[in-house]
C-alpha cells in the first residue's frame, strides 16, 4: 500500500508542478478509523495528504460535474481512478460532460473495497479505534480486542462481482499486478430475486424501500446523477411528494431515480454504501445494466468512442417488451 | 426496458405496455389501444403505486 502512495504522490506532484492540472481529486486518511475520505489537492505541496488504501470507497468521478464550469475555462483536472470510476469518466466523456483532454486520470487497479459495515458486525460490540492494513488483510483494534482479519471475506458486495478492476482509460498508472477476477456470478442476486413470484417480488421491494428516509444520500454520491434540478426537488410540476408519510412517494422515487441510471449505472456500489438505511438499491441498479447487457449487448463506461445505450437506435434493437401483433 | 424493470419489481405484466406505431397507422392505433384496455380491465383497478390521500370512508389521511 506504501508503493502505491509514494507513486500516487509521485505523480500528483509531477502532474501540478508542469502545471498540466489545476486540482487533483483523490483520498486522504478519514478522521475515523476505517475510513478515507475525498480530498481536493491544488498545491505541489499539499500531495504528501494523499493516500490509496482498500477503503478508498467513493466513486471520484462523482465531483467532475461539479467543475463544469472550471472545465470550460480550460482547466484540467485529475482524478485518481479505480476500474469503476473511469468507467463513470467515460460516461461523463460521452455525456459531453467534459472532455476527455480535460481530465488526466490517474488509473489504480483495484481489488475490491472493504465494506466497512461487514467489518464493524464482525466486531460487534467492539468499537473500532485503529486499523492498519496489509496486502491482504486488515488488522482492527478497539477497546481491549485485536482483530486480524482476509480482506477477501469483507468485500463490498459490488466489488465481489465486479468485472472491471483495472482502469479502462488513463494517463498515468500506478503500476501494481492485480487479477481481473474469474467466472464471477453477476446475475447471481438478480436471478433469486426474480424466481419469486410477482407478488413477493412487490412486497419484498416495499419492505425495502419503506426505509427510506429520502435524504438523497444515494442521489449525491451517484456519479451518473447530476442534473441541475433533481425530478424530487421540482415544484412545477411536482412529479412526486417529498416526505416519507406515503408508500407510493418512496416507492416511485426508487423507481425512478434507477430508472434514470438505465444503461449509465457502473455498479460502483456507491449508492448503497452511501444508504444509511442499508436499502439495497444495487439490487435495483443491478437488474438494469444486466438487462442492457442482455437485450443490447451493452456495457456502461467500457468504450469510450461509443454512446450510451438508450441514446442509440439499431434497427436490430430487440422488441421484447414491446406489442406484437396477434 | 422499463417494462421489464416494472415486472421485475412485481407490477402486474399487462398493466404496462409499450408500442411502436407511425401516426399513419391508425388501425393499428386502434387495435392496441383496445388491447391494452381489454388486458388492463382483466386485471382491475391497480392496487400499486397509487397515492392513498383519501382511505375508504373518503376522509383524508
Amino acid at each position: 500500500m506504501e508503493k502505491i502512495d509514494k507513486k500516487i504522490r509521485e505523480i500528483a506532484s509531477k502532474l501540478l508542478k508542469e502545471g498540466k492540472v489545476k486540482l487533483i481529486i483523490g483520498f486522504e486518511k478519514g478522521t475515523l478509523p476505517l475510513k478515507a475520505r475525498p480530498t481536493f489537492v491544488r498545491k505541489p505541496e499539499e500531495v504528501e495528504k494523499l493516500i490509496w488504501s482498500s477503503l478508498c470507497e467513493n466513486n471520484l468521478a462523482v465531483y467532475i460535474p461539479f467543475y463544469r464550469k472550471q472545465l470550460d475555462n480550460a482547466e484540467k483536472i485529475g482524478v485518481i481512478a479505480k476500474g469503476c470510476d473511469t468507467r463513470s469518466l467515460i460516461l461523463h466523456i460521452q455525456e459531453n460532460i467534459a472532455k476527455r483532454e480535460q481530465i488526466v486520470i490517474i488509473g489504480v487497479p483495484c481489488e475490491g473495497m472493504l465494506d466497512r459495515k461487514k467489518i464493524e458486525r464482525e466486531v460487534t460490540p467492539g468499537i473500532i479505534t485503529e486499523s492498519t492494513e496489509n496486502d491482504d488483510s486488515i488488522t482492527v483494534k478497539g477497546n481491549g480486542f485485536e482483530k486480524t482479519l482476509k480482506k477477501k471475506d469483507f468485500l463490498c458486495e459490488d466489488c465481489i462481482i465486479c468485472s472491471h478492476r483495472k482502469p479502462i482509460v488513463y494517463d498515468e498508472i500506478v503500476d501494481i499486478e492485480i487479477k481481473e477476477p474469474e467466472g464471477v456470478d453477476v446475475l447471481n442476486k438478480v436471478n433469486e430475486f426474480e424466481s419469486k413470484e410477482p407478488e413477493e417480488r412487490w412486497k419484498a421491494f416495499t419492505e425495502e424501500v419503506s426505509r427510506c428516509i429520502r435524504c438523497y444520500a444515494c442521489r449525491n454520491a451517484c456519479p451518473a446523477c447530476y442534473c441541475n434540478e433533481c425530478f424530487v426537488d421540482c415544484s412545477r410540476p411536482q412529479w412526486l411528494g417529498t416526505t416519507v408519510d406515503s408508500e407510493t412517494d418512496l416507492q416511485l422515487f426508487q423507481i425512478i431515480r434507477t430508472f434514470h441510471l438505465a444503461g449509465r449505472c457502473v455498479n460502483c456500489g456507491s449508492c448503497s454504501r452511501a444508504c444509511p438505511m442499508d436499502i439495497d438499491i444495487s439490487l435495483l441498479v443491478s437488474k438494469l445494466s444486466t438487462d442492457a447487457k442482455q437485450y443490447f449487448g451493452y456495457e456502461t463506461g467500457v468504450d469510450i468512442e461509443g454512446k450510451p445505450v438508450l441514446n442509440k437506435y439499431s434497427e436490430d434493437d430487440s422488441n421484447e417488451g414491446f406489442f406484437e401483433e396477434r | 426496458m422499463l417494462k421489464k424493470y416494472l415486472e421485475f419489481l412485481g407490477i402486474e405484466k399487462d398493466r404496462f405496455h409499450v408500442a411502436w406505431l407511425s401516426s399513419a397507422e391508425a388501425e393499428r392505433f386502434v387495435k392496441i389501444a383496445n388491447n391494452t384496455i381489454e388486458s388492463v380491465k382483466k386485471l382491475g383497478p391497480a392496487k400499486k403505486l397509487v397515492r392513498k390521500n383519501f382511505n375508504s370512508d373518503g376522509k383524508r389521511i
